[in-house]
């Protein structure tokens, strides 16, 4: 499926074949997107081709955008570092990249098996990863911003569902 | 009866002598008589006399130049007269139609559309649809199939990112009322606990999810399924004890909903109310006939027969009988449980994609109310997300929002608004207001109150034209619209990442009743949802890796004859030399897949016996993880299972080729499995197998027979001609040639070519299904097409277990402890020689689907 890209090294999502004994099913749900999410943020996954999503990326900064933000979670962080790593070496120094880590909480529904019972809820965290990609020309005048370290809480804090106005 | 000949009438002055007695003989023998020509009379008027209509009439009513004006005859006589006209040809009955002015006018524009609704129902959006969508006759109704645009590509894309909108009105509801057990040890009957959980499971009971259960007929687990219906529970209120009445609404596919209504009332032993026996008490003896009605109303029938008992008086009773009901209730004999079809009452309409939400929150803004303000606050909340697949799953909320006609925008626009609180997920994921789900909808009195509250579009429009000073600003009689209550239905779309995209085909069900449903679709396609119809039912589900209707249900079985019927009927239009001549190609059944024989083929036991000519689908959710858990491990299938099921799959194709319906699903050899690594490493796309065309034996015999045809033909037209000529030489008149007369030997010319064109029926002989062409067969693909999402060719299928066992039996020896791929087989399609290889997975959600 992934065609000629090399095989990547990670956690493996944690597997729910072992817990059949139990009274209940997990279902995953689908993990929490900040309310503002544009083109400019992408979510990588492990199933999408590799090779498509640094097609997309490269698309995206040609067009003009000053940065891209990727979010990675889980299996996929070593993907996103590699897509990272990979668009800021073929862009000849051009390109450049800030990362910030995150803890996600995730929620995962236990579906009862029998009559009797109920949904239940467990709760779980899962490390994400937020990579900056933005353009390094000479020529683009950076203003700079009030404060660098604002920005990356608000980053930060964006993930994690609070408001934030786009600039 | 007497037998003097006297004047009839006294009146007109003749004699009238009454005889003193009559002989009963006589009598008798009169009465037949006049029977007989009472009987004769009656069929005379129908088509089976000689006589046109207005000469049965009695003399006294015939009119001169009668045949001319069918107005002179009586009123009831028109239509018969008219078409009897018409049939003979010699007289333009049928006038012209009538001009267009006429026809368009309100009332006759009405009376037509009333008249064609006869036949098929018709949806609320029917006229809508209608004038942008292809519509077919579906399961009783007049359906919307596909939008008359290009839009089959733009509607997977409505699905999967944005909002596509369909309306599926046409499942009915049925609500169900009683005690809790009784409810229970019925319903037990008919659904098996091994394909889920059942209808009164605690999750569903308070009313905060929908369910879904498989309904089969009484007792007959696995076999006899009739359809998947959801089911939703009315929540109650704490202050209600336990013992109370509860109430279900369990929504009907249209194609099995007479049977399986038919199999609840056998279940519960319910009667229908329409016709009811009620006893008579002494004060409605003498008391005028209105008091009897408003009684027998409210009391049901077996309090009344109790309260009665104790008096020694002989019971007496009367019969009620409604003319017409428009929703048909059923109820058992003791009064407790109740059965109230709800036809037309609600409708239902589907939005799926992630913008659902945008769509929704556009369009529904909550009337303030007090007593429903954390219904209110969570509604709006939950709609903020980004996607529906984000809140529990199948939940259900209750929710009072104001007339939609108030939210529409100007223009037709996308729902994009931009949200300034992001509520956090999981804490509306968890925690629910306990009144979310509660709705007035499920009480009747607030539906009729709601029915007769409805401002139309043209008083609203007058309004606005009077009141409005700016054009679309807000008026002050907005205010004062009746809300509308609504139930939104959360769908989770797909919850196993390791069969499909999460959250594909996640949306919202929305609730809304009778009367609102044009006013509710407007608003929500002027905020940009994407109406599809039938075939975005079929493709959002093959999508996902499913299907909608399984084969072994009521629904599934008319579906594949209708297509079986459509497939030959399309063939046999083709021109000989461009049918595909399947007898060549070594496929027994093209044109529909032969269920039932594949499983006999593959039975291990060898015995006819009685369930010798069933099938059913796998459900059992347990026997499917087994299964596919020893697939995950190459091992040999558990022994449980069964050997009348077959089980559902979804193939990719790995590489080139395409995929139809009813495509045979073979195993490959080890032959094969070598081939591959061949092909793989040359990077060869051929196919790896390519059957041996067969002979087929029939080619001589069809030449055979058009030849001997033609010449029985032709033989025949030249007797006919010596014959006219003989005549001819006689006769001083022009004699014409005899009609030809051979519509039956032609028609079974062409039933003998058909029977000759096409393979012998697998029901014929045991193993023709399962060795038909070079590799065993051991499955059918039932739908198949491109999928999006996987940018493959995907196709949903069924196997055997004994097929799946062999499968996995003969695999080549793998390498070491390395991460299995999925499992292999080779595909071929009915109109093509090539095998190819697909990978595929067992569906386990095959009871509660995700779409």
């Amino acid at each position: 499926m992934m065609g000629s890209n090399p095989p990547e090294h990670g956690t493996k999502p944690r597997s729910t074949r072992h817990q059949r004994q139990q009274n209940h099913r997990v279902v995953r749900k689908q993990p929490l997107r900040p309310a503002v999410s544009d083109r400019h943020n992408i979510y990588i996954t492990s199933k999408t081709d590799f090779k498509a999503q640094q097609r997309r990326c490269e698309e995206l900064l040609n067009s003009g955008a000053r940065e891209i933000f990727l979010h990675c979670m889980g299996y996929s962080v070593t993907r996103g570092l590699n897509l990272a790593l990979r668009l800021v070496q073929n862009s000849e120094g051009a390109l450049s990249y800030a990362i910030n880590t995150s803890t996600v909480h995730l929620v995962d529904e236990l579906h009862p098996l029998c009559d009797a019972e109920d949904v239940t809820f467990r709760q779980r965290n899962n490390s994400a990863l937020h990579i900056k990609i933005f353009n390094r020309s000479l020529f683009d005048i950076v203003v700079p911003q009030p404060s660098q370290s604002q920005t990356q809480t608000q980053s930060l804090g964006q993930f994690r569902g609070k408001a934030k106005a786009r600039q | 009866m007497s037998t003097q000949k006297l004047e009839y009438d006294a009146a007109v002055g003749g004699r009238v002598t009454l005889p003193s007695h009559v002989t009963t003989y006589h009598y008798a023998a009169e009465a037949l008589q006049e029977i007989r020509n009472l009987v004769a009379d009656c069929q005379e008027t129908t088509q089976r006399s000689s006589k046109l209509i207005f000469q049965t009439l009695p003399k006294h009513m015939r009119r001169r130049a009668m045949s001319h004006h069918p107005k002179r005859l009586p009123c009831k006589y028109r239509q018969a007269h008219k078409s009897q006209m018409s049939k003979s040809g010699n007289q333009p009955v049928n006038g012209k139609r009538p001009s267009r002015k006429y026809r368009r006018r309100p009332k006759n524009l009405m009376r037509e559309y009333v008249r064609r609704q006869r036949r098929h129902v018709w949806l609320e959006t029917h006229i809508w649809h209608a004038k942008r969508f292809h519509m077919v006759d579906r399961w009783g109704h007049r359906l919307p199939y596909a939008s008359c645009d290009k839009t089959y590509r733009a509607c997977y894309r409505a699905s999967a990112e944005r909002c596509l909108l369909q309306d599926i009105s046409f499942y009915g509801c049925v609500e169900l009322r009683g005690p809790l057990n009784v409810l229970r040890e019925g319903f037990a009957r008919l659904t098996s606990p091994q394909c889920g959980l059942g209808i009164t499971a605690r999750t569903f009971l308070s009313g905060r999810r929908e369910g879904s259960v498989e309904i089969f007929e009484d007792g007959r687990y696995p076999h006899g399924a009739l359809q998947r219906a959801s089911f939703m529970w009315r929540p109650r209120r704490e202050e209600e004890e336990e013992q109370a009445d509860h109430t279900l609404w369990l929504w009907l596919h249209p194609s099995g909903a007479q049977a399986v209504i038919n199999q609840l009332l056998s279940v519960f032993q319910l009667k229908s109310t329409r016709q009811q026996k009620l006893p008579l008490s002494k004060e409605n003896m003498d008391v005028d006939k209105t008091e009897p009605v408003e009684l027998s109303k409210e009391t049901p029938p077996g309090k009344e027969c109790s309260k009665k008992k104790p008096e020694p008086k002989p019971l007496r009773f009367w019969t009620k009988t409604k003319a017409f009901d428009l929703q048909p209730s059923y109820s058992n004999s003791d009064g407790t449980l109740h059965l109230v079809l709800l036809q037309r009452e609600l409708n239902r309409f589907r939005l799926t994609g992630p913008r659902a939400q945008k769509v929704l929150l556009a369009s529904l803004r909550p009337h303030q109310e007090v007593e429903l303000q954390d219904q209110a606050n969570y509604c709006q909340a939950a709609l903020q997300l980004s996607s529906p697949a984000e809140l529990l799953s199948n939940l259900v909320m209750g929710h009072l929002v104001v007339d939609p006609r108030l939210q529409r925008p100007k223009k037709r626009t996308k729902a994009d608004a931009k949200v300034e609180q992001p509520p956090s997920a999981g804490d509306l994921l968890v925690n629910q207001p306990k009144s979310l789900p509660e709705s007035p909808l499920w009480s009747k009195e607030a539906r009729e109150r709601l029915a007769k509250g409805i401002m139309s579009t043209h008083t609203y429009d007058q309004l606005r034209q009077q009141h409005a000073v700016v054009p679309g600003a807000p008026c002050a009689f907005e205010q004062q619209m009746q809300p509308l209550p609504i139930i939104l239905i959360q769908r989770p779309g797909s919850q196993d990442s390791r069969y499909k995209r999460l959250a594909y085909g996640c949306g919202w069900d929305v609730i809304a009743p009778a009367g609102y449903g044009m006013i509710l679709w407007l608003t929500l396609t002027m905020w940009g949802a994407r109406p599809g119809g039938l075939r975005e039912l079929d493709s959002v589900a093959r999508e996902s890796g499913a299907e909608i209707h399984l084969p072994d249900t009521l629904a599934g079985v008319q579906k594949a004859a209708a297509s079986a019927d459509e497939l030959r009927a399309r063939y046999f239009r083709m021109p000989p030399n461009k049918r595909t001549n399947y007898r060549k190609l070594a496929v027994v059944s093209p044109f529909t897949a032969p269920w039932k024989q594949l499983v006999r083929d593959w039975r291990a036991s060898s015995t006819p016996a009685s369930e010798g000519s069933s099938f059913y689908v796998l459900r059992h959710r347990q026997q499917l993880e087994e299964i596919a858990e020893s697939i995950r491990r190459r091992s040999p299938l558990p022994q449980a299972a069964p050997e009348n099921a077959i089980i559902q799959i979804q193939l990719q194709l790995l590489s080139r080729g395409h995929v139809k319906d009813n495509a045979l699903i073979c195993l490959p050899t080890a032959a094969d499995h070598k081939q591959r690594w061949r092909q793989l490493k040359h990077n060869d796309q051929a196919p790896v197998h390519v059957e041996p065309p067969q002979p087929d034996l029939n080619e001589q015999l069809r030449k055979d027979l058009r030849q001997s045809h033609k010449l029985k033909l032709k033989r025949l037209r030249s007797r006919r001609v010596r014959e006219k000529r003989r005549l001819q030489e006689t006769a001083s008149k022009r004699v014409h040639i005899r009609p030809a007369n051979t519509v039956h030997l032609v028609r079974a010319q062409l039933q003998e070519m058909c029977r000759l064109w096409l393979p012998t029926d697998p029901a014929e002989m045991r193993d023709s299904v399962r060795r038909q062409c070079s590799r065993q067969v051991f499955g059918y693909v039932s739908t198949a097409g491109f999928s999006f999402t996987e940018a493959l060719v995907c196709a949903v299928g069924y196997v055997t277990p004994g097929g799946l066992q062999q499968l996995i039996g003969e695999l080549p020896e793998g390498k070491g402890n390395r991460k299995q791929p999925p499992l292999m087989c080779l595909v071929r399609d009915p109109d093509s020689r090539d095998y190819r290889w697909a990978s595929f997975q067992v569906n386990l959600n095959v009871a509660s689907p995700a779409f």
